[in-house]
């Protein structure tokens, strides 16, 4: 009787994760590649797909996608892993002050943070009206890819951060410190014992931000010109502007696959960095 | 296999941590292969100067010298110091042989060199069958074994121990506590010990400097500090004994006694090293103290005390009587034989509890 009741008492609690999942996820997804699928004149086919990854421009909407997101990792990566080593060997009140400094990105509206970046970038912003005070040439920033990538970096920073400083608060202070007395340099000590073990952390705060950046829509609707058309965007002007639902659906398909393909890489590739550190 | 071993010397070492002063003005003076350990209850400041002469501390004054070299301004990874730390510090990510290559690597050894001096100090412990094992599938005691292998692959002057036995059970650990001695004593590496465990220092080292509130105590042989402990404090750290606190008074012959605080109306023999007046502490080591049934009489050559048997405490290769003589409790032990514990008086009979001169300590209370 026992097991019996426990097993439906288990199922009890796991039907609202389940149902919701299936509803709201899994059903939508699977709509979503029956639309993909579907072909002028009433039949089902490839047609779409074909269409999407036979057009150069196309192509190069999906290449931009993927450099944009891989470029906010890399630089989030970059400046995201000294200050959560900041973090990780802070103590007390520096500590949380600096948490809260990593998180603020996460409390302000999407749309004003963009703006705030917009004040600081902008023609008559921060930067250059410091530079016309001093007589020197404006740069103009907004509109393009760099104004996107760095509105991006600054959002995405939490999720790289969070994710390694708790990897590196999790790493033996006495590791390194055995380290030295070994003869290892601090930088000896940091490749061959911090860095290899602060790996997990680093995976999955890439994992986080490619996949999330690889879909930011708002960021580069607002920062972006007309040239800096990614996969996003480009679903949203199908739905909404051109109406081709069949063409938007395979497009985020496409997206889709492609987070799915890059995450695995990116895990398969932390995992032999991971042994062939050891 | 280590290089000439190098005698290390401690100069006036301080150290302070905000409001604590950890070590105040330290000095040691270790021989060339000596065994010593820093024995002291926690926060004694015995882990603080290890860690100074590591150089993982920077000590606020002082000096370090070690085989006649100033350490001071050497960083930990130009000192040639193997460590083992308490919780032993192997790399989680790496084997058992690329732990024990760590340091020759970081030496830039060529491969071959590696590898035969990690064979060599993985075969010291014991550990050769274990080189492809990650720390996690190793046991404590392997564990240890791996960390001292490490810390002796790079041919260190000086050998830190860091209370290396304080993770292991109490069967291994006496165990391991021989084994690691008999490799220094073979290796004739200068080796520092940090315990808080009386029993470890006593059993691995040549010289114990017992450490309280970053000061150094008394420096001396695990023998003598325990039968001739310097001041109040050794004589309380170390070992067991009864202790009386009281006056000195003279009785009418004009020699003198101890007044208890716990029962002024009685005498208590006084060795003649004692001072003349004052308050005093006395300490009799209950090993000491010869347990006679019966209102017999001190024997000659003894001082003593009458009093009434009360509790027996039996605690495994000893027995403990328990004693009353007035408002004052003192207790012996015997070893656990059964026919010393036969003629043991009954609770509430007279007994004489006897002692030589020289084995009562006095200090100044």
């Amino acid at each position: 009787m026992m097991p019996n009741r426990f097993r439906l008492s288990t199922l009890a609690f796991l039907a609202p994760a389940v149902i919701g999942l299936l509803v709201f996820f899994i059903g939508p997804l699977l709509l979503n590649v029956e639309v993909s699928l579907r072909e002028q004149g009433g039949g089902h086919g490839l047609a779409q797909y074909l269409r999407a990854l036979g057009d150069a421009y196309y192509v190069k909407v999906w290449l931009q996608t993927i450099v944009l997101a891989a470029c906010v990792t890399f630089f989030t990566l970059l400046f995201g892993y000294p200050f959560a080593f900041a973090i990780a060997r802070s103590r007390g009140p520096v500590k949380g002050f600096l948490i809260f400094l990593i998180v603020t990105p996460l409390l302000i509206n999407v749309v004003v943070r963009t703006f705030g970046w917009m004040v600081v970038l902008g023609r008559s912003g921060l930067i250059n009206g410091t530079l016309r005070a001093f007589d020197l040439p404006t740069i103009n920033m907004l509109g393009g890819w760099f104004a996107i990538g760095i509105t991006l970096v600054h959002v995405m920073l939490p999720f790289m951060v969070l994710s390694i400083a708790s990897a590196l608060e999790g790493i033996d202070q006495a590791l390194e410190q055995a380290a030295l007395t070994l003869g290892a340099k601090p930088a000896a000590a940091f490749r061959y014992i911090i860095w290899p073990l602060s790996l997990d952390g680093v995976i999955t705060g890439t994992l986080l931000v490619f996949s999330l950046s690889i879909g930011s829509f708002v960021t580069v609707m607002l920062m972006g010109n007309n040239r800096t058309m990614v996969l996003p965007v480009m679903v949203y002007q199908q739905l909404n502007l051109s109406s081709d639902w069949p063409f938007a659906a395979a497009l985020g398909m496409v997206l889709l696959v492609t987070v799915l393909v890059i995450s695995g890489i990116q895990l398969a590739i932390g995992r032999r960095l991971r042994r062939g550190q050891a | 296999m280590a290089e000439a071993a190098s005698g290390l010397e401690a100069i006036q070492v301080s150290k302070r941590f905000g409001a604590t002063q950890a070590l105040g003005g330290v000095s040691l003076s270790i021989q060339a292969g000596e065994f010593m350990a820093l024995l002291g209850p926690s926060g004694c400041g015995k882990t603080t100067l290890l860690r100074c002469i590591a150089g993982l501390i920077d000590p606020d004054g002082g000096d370090i010298r070690l085989g006649g070299r100033a350490l001071k301004g050497v960083q930990p990874w130009h000192r040639d110091i193997g460590v083992v730390f308490q919780n032993y510090a192997l790399f989680p990510h790496m084997n058992v042989a690329e732990n024990v290559a760590f340091g020759l690597k970081m030496r830039r050894m060529k491969p071959a060199e590696i590898k035969a001096k990690v064979e060599r100090a993985l075969a010291l412990v014991r550990m050769e069958s274990f080189a492809a094992r990650f720390p996690s599938q190793l046991s404590g005691g392997q564990q240890q074994r791996v960390a001292l292998a490490r810390a002796i692959a790079i041919e260190p002057v000086l050998l830190l121990l860091d209370e290396p036995m304080a993770a292991l059970d109490a069967k291994l650990r006496g165990a391991m506590q021989l084994e690691v001695r008999e490799l220094q004593s073979r290796l004739g590496i200068t080796t520092v010990l940090v315990t808080h465990d009386q029993d470890e220092a006593m059993t691995m080292s040549d010289r114990i400097a017992i450490m309280s509130e970053g000061r150094i105590e008394q420096v001396a042989a695990p023998a003598e500090l325990y039968l001739k402990p310097a001041n109040r404090f050794v004589a309380d750290f170390i070992g067991r004994s009864n202790q009386i606190v009281g006056n000195i008074v003279a009785a009418a012959d004009g020699s003198l006694a101890l007044q208890p605080d716990a029962d002024a109306a009685l005498r208590l023999p006084v060795p003649s090293t004692a001072p003349r007046q004052g308050r005093v502490l006395l300490m009799v080591r209950p090993e000491a103290i010869e347990i006679l049934p019966g209102a017999v009489g001190v024997p000659a050559g003894m001082v003593g005390v009458q009093a009434i048997a009360a509790d027996r405490i039996m605690t495994g290769d000893r027995i403990s009587l328990y004693c009353q003589l007035g408002g004052l409790s003192l207790y012996g032990t015997l070893p656990s034989q059964a026919e010393k514990l036969a003629a043991l008086p009954e609770k509430g009979a007279p007994v004489t509890l006897a002692w030589r001169e020289s084995d009562a300590m006095v200090f100044a209370a």
